[in-house]
């Protein structure tokens, strides 16, 4: 499959098990675009967690649907000019430790963050 | 400032004592605004027998929820529902749009006047169905250009629900191809099942240029769950946080609390 060279920096980036998936696709698949096989990678995962942990219970403390919260939340400011920017400082202090957790494959929120949560729920 | 919602009490932790105590109340006055004035509207879309009742009961938690909407309405009323502190959550209850594709424009219609004020869209299919194509042609035609005309793209949801019977569509004689009841959860072979179906649906949906396409929705926007065995809905809140600007609403204020029915899952 022809790549662009942005498209080749992400083809790079998978795991060798990924792109012997995506080489599969793409055989599988040859009207496929590079889009679209990455896609359907994407969905093979989401497939995967739907099978293995989709009888799990929610977890109140997952850090990446509370990375999305505050990020959302963040936006939400913005609209209100009376916000300082302290506020903004520390909201994106605790979306970069997030972001941290997330990279580090915790599941569940640790630390600082863990605390707050513990006392919420 | 009395704080109502998970995320208020979550932002007063994290700004601590690095504002000043008027700050810490301009921004919970900000995010209380943003939360209750004005409902949180859900567009449910879906063709009669899908599960839009059940969805409603159990992603958005309104229990005894039954729609009523006959196939062909096109005049469609917004219902609101109080959930708590001041924040109301809206339904639209929209039919799919079936097979009669000279009423395409009439629903196009519908839809462009309904949808852009959706926070977010829920386009419901059966996960068992042998043909999605008339679905997907209706998100292709119909519902995608009201959502990339009005930039509300990220608002919508493709929800397969359901697949709890993708083993009794394929064989009903089979006990294996059934959903164990006891343990609230799919089955050796139930999971194979489901594993080639869903491989089989998303191909459909990248071939039909759904996915993976210019102008088409994201991979994180479709959400594969079971209604009526709670399944998969932790993958559902997490499409709900993501859709649009204001669906992290849903998740901070209420959404959460449907955890404690859904960690009952045991049946028995």
């Amino acid at each position: 499959m022809q790549m662009t060279n942005e498209q080749r920096q992400d083809y790079e980036k998978l795991t060798p098990e990924k792109k012997k998936d995506f080489e599969y696709q793409s055989r599988k698949h040859p009207d496929w675009s590079f889009s679209q096989i990455m896609a359907k990678l994407e969905f093979d995962d989401m497939t995967t967690t739907t099978i293995e942990e989709g009888g799990n219970n929610v977890n109140p403390k997952d850090p990446t649907i509370w990375l999305t919260i505050l990020e959302g939340v963040r936006t939400a400011l913005t609209k209100f000019k009376s916000i300082g920017r302290s506020i903004f400082i520390a909201i994106d202090s605790a979306i970069t430790s997030l972001k941290g957790l997330i990279r580090a494959g915790i599941q569940r929120i640790g630390d600082v963050i863990d605390n707050l949560l513990d006392r919420i729920f | 400032m009395e704080q109502k919602f998970a995320i208020e009490k979550l932002l007063s932790a994290i700004l601590g004592d690095k504002v000043s105590e008027g700050e810490r109340n301009q921004v919970m006055e900000a995010i209380n605004s943003e939360i209750t004035e004005k409902p949180f509207r859900v567009a449910v879309i879906g063709q009669s027998g899908v599960g839009k009742s059940t969805t409603l009961n159990s992603v958005f938690g309104l229990k005894n929820y039954t729609s009523d909407i006959a196939e062909g309405t096109t005049d469609i009323e917004e219902k609101i529902f109080e959930m708590r502190d001041g924040f109301n959550l809206s339904i639209y209850d929209m039919p799919g749009i079936g097979y009669d594709v000279d009423k395409d424009a009439e629903y196009e219609r519908m839809y462009a006047k309904i949808l852009p004020d959706c926070d977010v869209i829920v386009y419901i299919i059966n996960a068992h169905a042998k043909d999605i194509g008339e679905d997907c042609r209706i998100l292709r035609d119909v519902v995608l250009p009201v959502c990339n005309t009005n930039q509300i793209k990220d608002n919508l949801i493709l929800a397969f629900n359901k697949i709890d019977t993708i083993g009794e569509s394929e064989d009903p004689n089979d006990p294996e191809l059934r959903w164990n009841v006891t343990e609230n959860l799919p089955t050796e072979k139930l999971k194979k099942a489901i594993k080639v179906k869903l491989s089989d649906l998303t191909d459909k949906l990248i071939d039909e240029k759904l996915i993976g396409s210019v102008d088409a929705i994201e991979p994180h926007q479709v959400v594969f769950y079971s209604a009526i065995y709670n399944y998969n809905l932790s993958e559902f809140l997490r499409a709900i946080t993501k859709a649009g600007k204001r669906g992290w609403i849903w998740t901070a204020t209420v959404g959460f609390e449907q955890i404690g029915k859904w960690s009952d899952k045991k049946l028995s």
